[in-house]
């Protein structure tokens, strides 16, 4: 088997707009049992060359070129013919594994489905085929989930579910979109080891499309950099990450967030000492919160007993896969959802023992920025609207034209124009509207922002960005964040302290420097070797090929 | 070798608004004319001229004349008139009420929610010629009779839609914004719900029009709308079946108008809908 994909464009047609070219000519070729990893930032078109490699763009988009599958043009195939080749030659795996599954149908008849479309065979020996698929991708207890729903699984199951349908039909090539972006770096670890272990085994090639720098040199023995829809570089994957030779893919690998050696120079915290008793800006003590059913009983402790302090002037990292506790705790730290029992001080302050309008008062010391930049700006508010929207509980706030000249120099600080005031969200890139969203957190000038992933939505160069802004405005403005991620890479660049929460307990706490260098806790440890890092060079059992032409 | 392929059948391009057009024109036609027959009809629609009683369309005005030898075109302008102001009265009353609880629900929830909630699906169980037989019998038939009963049938259809949308509006991190930053429930409501759900609640608005031209029309047929003389496209129908065989366009008169009407409106709906969410009518 051999792939070569040649395409010399795919353009976009729209309504009375003149066409526009998504993607310029780019070409690949795929080797039996050969791994390729295309990499790109969003809009980089690699998403794109996958679905025109299936046949499945959507009918404005039109690809030209050749996609050769052992010398048969997939691009010159009509409807019926591509049928036969997808899933049957080349399977797919999807991103989001909860909406590439039906919701109401069993997951055994949803492999039996692909088994049937492509094999003659009885439903009993598709059944038993489906079984043995289920074992080979790690379901335990494969027979008795054989007839469970999607909803029954956990994220990383559906995954594998996915990953069992693409290979149901023992396709020569599989095309991973993106297929560890939705999960945890534990359940992502092992998900690629699966891939790895089947490529091995079934001798298929694997097409993975990421972002993610590190989880392509974990897995890819080539690698394909994107930008913008232009080819930028192709070649073995550890020359192309470790000695780039193109600008662009240089700039990209410089934007990772660093494990190794972070661009944070810890920041000096600035409590005052004043005579007054020592003081930190933020105590959270013996915090808990439980989650009861109608009867009263616990059914979940999602913050058990975490304690910590954190001095001005600092940024406090909190690590965690989802599920850990860390955005309940983000709530509890805003006042948004009360604990159970414990305390949460702000500057020797209970905000859950004071009056509500004390607690209006104390709320101005305090914002947050979110994770999703389209769902935390109003649509129909300007630029200015939102971002003076926190001034509306300050009496004393600037009125008229201060307050303009209020809104445009905080846009001004986080890197925006003054123009930008009067213009609307969607005007705005995914980085941009982070940028405004810090811009409210720090118009009213608060001591802490509580930050819950507020780059895990954004391009790798825009996170960069982002992240040295929020060091800044520390270093600036004396601001303290608390800074909630699922990304240790992240955590470990901006942090000055650091906890590592696991199912709603700190596990371990401490300075960035000596957690992520000095782990003491196995499950710190457990993260840090599941972190898939770009000068880790091939994991997961693959082995290096030479390309034969 | 180069080949330009479509890669699936390639559908209709992204069609020009035409529901919104087509809504447009005949919504605004519709309006014209309702708004004209206050001031000028081609003959008097009250005036009776037994001689020229039941003449066809064409032989005595557009649309003929009925029993009393009425102008059966002038009949339906003001009938329009009449329809049109009630329906939009009606929904109107009906938005602001229904719109209000379903934004209280939403922003109250708990106790409250239920209770708006359940008092809406009563009343959304009650027809409204139901409704507007018991006002009816209170204060007797009449415009206001129509108003009301329509008003009160179209209350849960806005609860439920504004009730909604605002839950949506309210599980997004601008409100979540809005709330750290001090603001109370109400103070959010009006600030980020009410101008995020203001399109499908418009759209919900321009389609109940149409229900309540409908709905008047069976108030009008049973007598319980506008009094005589005054036109009415329902008792116009009701009048017509006596004559069904000598006369049928007597009835096909205001029955064509009641559809044109209410297929205008719903284009208008369907337009506005597509109008407002970005989601259709766009796959790039």
């Amino acid at each position: 088997m051999t792939l070569k994909v040649d395409i010399s464009s795919i353009r976009l047609n729209a309504w009375r707009q003149p066409t526009r070219t998504l993607v310029k000519p780019v070409s690949f070729e795929l080797a039996q049992g050969g791994t390729l990893g295309v990499v790109g930032e969003s809009g980089s078109g690699k998403s794109l060359i996958s679905l025109a490699m299936l046949g499945l763009l959507p009918s404005r988009i039109k690809a030209e070129g050749r996609v050769l599958l052992d010398g048969e043009n997939l691009l010159e195939m009509t409807e019926r013919e591509l049928q036969r080749v997808r899933g049957a030659k080349i399977g797919m795996i999807f991103q989001e594994p909860m909406s590439a599954l039906n919701p109401s149908m069993r997951i055994g008849d949803q492999i039996i489905e692909g088994i049937l479309r492509h094999q003659t065979m009885s439903y009993t020996a598709a059944r038993e085929r489906a079984l043995q698929l289920l074992e080979r991708v790690g379901i335990p207890d494969a027979r008795n989930r054989l007839d469970a729903f999607p909803h029954e699984m956990s994220g990383g199951q559906r995954q594998r579910v996915g990953i069992a349908i693409a290979i149901a039909p023992g396709p020569k090539v599989l095309i991973a979109d993106e297929p560890t972006t939705a999960l945890d770096v534990t359940v992502q670890a092992e998900v690629l080891k699966l891939l790895g272990e089947l490529v091995a085994e079934m001798g298929m090639s694997l097409l993975m499309i990421s972002h993610d720098l590190g989880v392509i040199a974990s897995i890819c023995e080539r690698c394909l950099v994107l930008n913008r829809g232009e080819f930028v570089e192709e070649g073995l994957t550890p020359a192309v990450l470790l000695e780039p030779a193109q600008e662009y893919t240089k700039r990209l690998i410089a934007a990772q967030p660093r494990l190794e050696e972070t661009l944070n120079t810890p920041a000096q915290p600035t409590t005052k000492k004043n005579g007054s008793p020592y003081q930190a800006l933020l105590e959270v003590a013996a915090l808990e919160r439980e989650y009861t059913d109608r009867h009263g009983r616990v059914v979940m402790k999602a913050v058990d007993g975490i304690s910590f302090r954190q001095e001005a002037g600092t940024i406090h990292g909190i690590v965690g896969e989802s599920g850990c506790g860390k955005s309940t705790l983000a709530r509890i730290v805003m006042g948004l959802d009360k604990p159970t029992s414990g305390d949460v001080m702000f500057e020797g302050e209970d905000i859950f023992s004071v009056r509500p309008r004390e607690l209006l008062r104390l709320r101005r010391q305090f914002q947050m920025i979110f994770q999703d930049p389209q769902g935390s700006l109003d649509p129909r508010q300007t630029i200015s609207q939102i971002v003076a929207e926190p001034l509306y509980l300050d009496p004393d706030a600037p009125r008229g034209r201060d307050r303009a000249r209020l809104v445009s120099e905080t846009l001004q600080s986080v890197g925006l124009r003054s123009e930008d005031a009067q213009r609307y969200p969607h005007e705005f890139s995914g980085g941009q509207r982070q940028r405004i969203a810090i811009a409210r957190a720090v118009i009213g000038r608060p001591k802490l922002i509580v930050a819950d992933e507020p780059v895990s939505a954004l391009d790798l160069s825009v996170q960069a960005q982002v992240l040295r802004l929020i060091m800044d405005l520390r270093d600036r403005l004396g601001v303290s964040f608390l800074f909630i991620s699922h990304s240790l890479a992240v955590i470990e660049t901006i942090s000055d302290q650091v906890g590592v929460m696991y199912r709603g307990k700190f596990v371990e706490t401490g300075a960035a420097k000596d957690v992520f260098h000095r782990p003491q806790h196995e499950y710190t440890r457990k993260l840090l070797a599941a972190e898939p890092r770009i000068d880790q060079g091939l994991r997961y059992g693959i082995r290096p090929k030479l390309l034969s032409a | 070798m180069m080949t330009a392929v479509t890669m699936s059948p390639s559908r209709f391009a992204k069609a020009p608004r035409t529901n919104l057009i087509a809504g447009v024109a005949i919504t605004s036609l519709l309006v014209a004319i309702a708004v004209v027959s206050n001031f000028w009809t081609p003959a008097s629609p009250s005036k009776m001229n037994i001689l020229s009683k039941l003449k066809a369309p064409l032989a005595s005005g557009l649309a003929g004349t009925d029993a009393f030898g009425r102008d059966i075109f002038s009949m339906l302008m003001l009938g329009a008139s009449n329809s049109l102001s009630i329906a939009l009265t009606a929904v109107f009353f009906g938005m602001v009420a229904g719109v209000a609880l379903g934004t209280i629900a939403a922003a109250m929830r708990g106790l409250v929610e239920e209770v708006i909630m359940r008092i809406a699906d009563v009343i959304f169980a009650f027809p409204a010629l139901i409704s507007a037989i018991m006002v009816a019998a209170l204060i007797g038939p009449g415009r206001l009779t129509a108003i009301i009963s329509i008003a009160l049938f179209a209350v849960p259809v806005f609860v439920r839609v504004s009730r909604g949308a605002a839950l949506r509006i309210r599980s997004l991190d601008y409100c979540l914004a809005a709330k750290v930053s001090g603001k109370n429930r109400f103070r959010i409501t009006t600030d980020h719900v009410l101008p995020n759900i203001a399109g499908a609640v418009l759209v919900q608005a321009t389609t109940q029009v149409g229900l309540a031209m409908i709905v008047e029309a069976g108030l009008g047929f049973l007598g319980l709308s506008v009094p005589p003389p005054a036109p009415s496209w329902g008792r116009m129908l009701s009048e017509a079946q006596t004559y069904l065989t000598q006369a049928p366009w007597m009835a096909i008169a205001p029955g064509l108008a009641i559809l044109i009407a209410v297929l205008g409106l719903n284009l208008l709906g369907d337009g506005l809908r597509d109008l407002f969410d970005p989601r259709s009518g766009s796959d790039a």
